[in-house]
């Protein structure tokens, strides 16, 4: 999907626009962003909101997460080990030392 | 009103108390006894009963003290104050088209996890997460087998240079078999795809549905406290009223207060706005306390000006 980011106050107006005229290429509003369907049509869109407002809008083009095919299995099982602690309160960095799991510094530095 | 407890005994007037008697009745009980008094055979033999006025607007959050908010805020109080006069707040016919909007919404939701549990489609975060993972497991194999294709091609094209004939059949033989099972596992993997697109696309039209509900909700939330403030702005000079004048009765029945409290003290006392908001309301229906402030159920009903049970 496209993601465009609008970041000033006209910009937004002409997404908002663009929002309303062409509800079939969007696919969710965010406030001063949206996400469009990934069609030429949304391409054609997102670009001339780029034309017209150049530096106050950003496009990003997103894909689905699939974190069985992104994530190592050491971070995912830590985020659901985690989640599913006894104490609330406890910090992750508490939580993670004397286990296996990575801690917060760790994955910090590695990359996806 | 008439209250007859579980041992035929009855009471009658428009202050009971039975704090005082050694009845063992909890607020809880009288307060559903008032609300399901309908006005049949009063012969019935029901463990509670009490003939009185059924209880009008307001006394859902008014009909007992201690309300059942912990902490009600004078807006909350003063909703239901507004509610027993009959009074509208201006956003009363905006929050109720809202309110039944949301209903509808929420209903078309239900409606629609049925119809999905009856055609078999299962759009929750556990099925999705399980087709993620099959794609990437389909993903993973794909990959594995292309790079032992790929091998095993080398492998093959070495024995031929080297004129091994031999070796180079098996080594063609172990190829064959690994391109039919790539082509097996890629077939799979498109599959899996295909199957967790469709899911996506499912999880949109719900993720809408969501949205809609979400603004819905908030838009509910923001007449809500349209309508607190509009009552709380109306009354709430009597509001305070109240509160000087309760805080001007003896303080009888009010245990472990030493010196008798001041208005703005009451006002940060549940009890005592809970008490407040009781005599600006407009109920017929008796009121149970179960709290302290007066000295009789008496003092109590002449106060709220409500009839009264006290537990």
């Amino acid at each position: 999907m496209l993601l465009v980011v609008t970041y000033s106050q006209a910009a937004r107006t002409t997404l908002r626009n663009i929002c309303r005229t062409h509800e079939e290429v969007v696919v969710r509003r965010l406030g001063r962003a949206a996400l469009f369907d990934e069609t030429e049509l949304a391409a054609f869109l997102a670009l001339r909101l780029r034309e017209k407002h150049d530096e106050a809008v950003q496009i990003e083009r997103t894909e689905p997460f699939n974190e069985f095919a992104a994530v190592p299995d050491a971070v995912r099982e830590a985020a659901a080990a985690y989640e599913d602690r006894e104490s609330p309160a406890t910090p992750y960095s508490k939580f993670a030392s004397g286990t296996d799991h990575p801690s917060a510094a760790e994955m910090k530095r590695r990359e996806l | 009103m008439r209250l007859r407890l579980p041992d035929g005994s009855v009471y009658e007037g428009s202050a009971i108390d039975l704090a005082s008697e050694s009845v063992d009745i909890d607020a809880d009980a009288v307060v559903a006894a008032v609300r399901a008094d309908d006005g049949t055979d009063a012969t019935d033999p029901g463990p509670l009963r009490i003939d009185c006025p059924s209880p009008g607007p307001g006394h859902d959050r008014l009909g007992r003290v201690p309300v059942s908010a912990s902490s009600p805020s004078r807006g909350w109080l003063l909703a239901a104050v507004g509610r027993s006069r009959g009074r509208r707040a201006p956003v009363a016919d905006d929050l109720a088209r809202l309110e039944a909007r949301l209903a509808e919404h929420r209903d078309r939701a239900a409606e629609e996890v049925e119809a999905d549990e009856r055609e078999g489609v299962d759009t929750s975060a556990a099925a999705l997460r399980d087709a993620r993972r099959r794609v990437a497991a389909a993903g993973d194999d794909e990959s594995r087998l292309r790079e032992r294709v790929a091998t095993l091609r080398g492998r093959v094209n070495a024995h031929r240079d080297a004129g091994d004939d031999e070796a180079t059949a098996a080594a063609r033989e172990e190829l064959v078999s690994a391109a039919t099972e790539l082509s097996e596992v890629e077939t799979e993997r498109v599959a899996a795809e295909q199957r967790l697109s469709a899911l996506e696309r499912a999880v949109r039209a719900d993720r809408d549905g969501r949205e809609a509900r979400l603004k819905l909700a908030d838009a509910v939330e923001n007449r809500r406290r349209e309508a607190r403030a509009h009552f709380a702005a109306e009354l709430g000079e009597a509001f305070e009223a109240a509160l000087r004048d309760l805080a001007s009765l003896p303080a009888t029945a009010t245990p472990a207060v030493d010196s008798p409290p001041g208005p703005a003290a009451l006002e940060s006392d549940p009890v005592a706005r809970a008490l407040a908001a009781v005599r600006l309301a407009d109920l017929s229906a008796p009121v149970v306390l179960s709290c302290g402030r007066f000295s009789d159920a008496e003092a109590a009903a002449d106060w709220l000006g409500v009839p009264v049970v006290r537990c």
